[in-house]
């Protein structure tokens, strides 16, 4: 019997609101306000989030950053940075007692990733997912995902690249010492992939919404109600967005 | 010895760490204080702020069982991060300095 499953496709928002209205999910899910949830989203302005455990100030050109108007966020979710600019990013949110739950970290990243694998393959792309957390098509990255479990419930995050600019981003990220030797950058630059150098074509945020809708749906057996956020998660997701994820305590914790 | 390194052990995320390592008593060097920073997975995440915040003054060769028993007492859940793994980093660092 298919996973009942809450859709929510809410469009471009900021990094704050994005990261707060994730957490105001995991919240509402995880009171039994709300059922499972899969979101959809996008970021306007372009920002860098960072993994839970990361160094702000290690990871990113900080100075850059604010120049040229790119947010930075501190994820509730480990990981790495990564720079959110021409992407679908999804969110899912399910009870760590709910069926499509697996008791793993490493097991869950592949049984959900499996959605996103099966939406690559209805865009025409044939996809792995490569342990621990990530998708590659031909070896390179197209897709970082990332996961915490609170509240009893699992969160999991994630994106799919449509288009990259390689120099912007590595104009952004430091790229760690060992790396720095120019074969390596290169190394580094060559193995970032986005669904538009795969297939050789503009791949727009709602072709690929409607793909990995279906790839969730048909590869995890979901069964999928389309919803707005509650006015109550919109109101939480502003005040974290607020009090926390633009705070520079929460953004230079580590 | 105050040390900032990195490396990507194998089995590991990139690991970034900060620690004041003791020399000065024979035998093992003593890890005084570590910072751990990385790409990596730790759930519950906070509980891992407080594994790190409790690894001081432990001699490096025990280290690798310290963490991972302290790591378990928190029922912290890792991927990407080892307690071998932050040894191998640190130890090819002060091998290198």
């Amino acid at each position: 019997m298919p996973h009942k499953i809450r859709l929510l496709e809410t469009g471009f928002a900021d990094a704050y609101f994005n990261m707060g209205l994730d957490e105001a999910i995991l919240e509402s899910v995880s009171r039994g306000d709300a059922l499972p949830t899969l979101r959809f989203y996008g970021w306007n302005p372009k920002a860098i989030s960072i993994g839970y455990f990361q160094g702000a100030r290690q990871e990113l050109d900080v100075k850059a950053c604010s120049s040229k108007g790119v947010d930075i966020v501190r994820r509730i979710t480990g990981g790495g940075a990564v720079f959110h600019d021409s992407e679908l990013t999804y969110s899912i949110v399910i009870p760590e007692t709910h069926p499509l739950a697996r008791a793993s970290i490493i097991d869950s990243y592949g049984w959900i990733c499996s959605g996103l694998v099966r939406g690559f393959e209805i865009l025409g792309l044939k996809t792995q997912f490569s342990p621990i957390n990530d998708i590659v098509w031909e070896g390179k990255k197209i897709s970082g995902n990332a996961q915490t479990r609170r509240l009893s419930c699992i969160l999991q995050h994630g994106t799919v690249l449509l288009d990259v600019d390689v120099d912007e981003m590595f104009s952004l990220l430091l790229v760690p010492k060992e790396k720095a030797a120019g074969k390596m950058i290169a190394d580094v630059k060559e193995r970032v992939c986005s669904l538009s150098i795969a297939l050789g074509r503009k791949v727009g945020f709602k072709e690929t919404q409607d793909a990995m809708r279906q790839g969730f749906g048909q590869a995890l057996d979901m069964d999928f109600s389309k919803e707005e956020p509650r006015a109550g998660e919109v109101e939480r997701a502003c005040r974290l967005g607020t009090e926390k994820f633009s705070s520079e305590s929460w953004i230079y914790k580590r | 010895m105050h040390l900032f390194c990195q490396g990507k052990p194998p089995g590991s995320k990139l690991l970034r760490l900060e620690a004041e390592i003791d020399f000065s008593k024979p035998g093992s060097p003593v890890v005084r204080e570590i910072t751990i920073h990385g790409d990596f997975f730790a759930i519950p995440e906070e509980a891992f702020d407080t594994l790190e915040s409790s690894l001081k003054n432990i001699p490096l060769e025990d280290f690798a069982q310290v963490f991972e028993a302290r790591a378990k007492e928190l029922r912290l859940q890792l991927a990407g991060i080892s307690g071998e793994g932050i040894v191998a980093v640190l130890r090819s660092s002060i091998d290198a300095a």
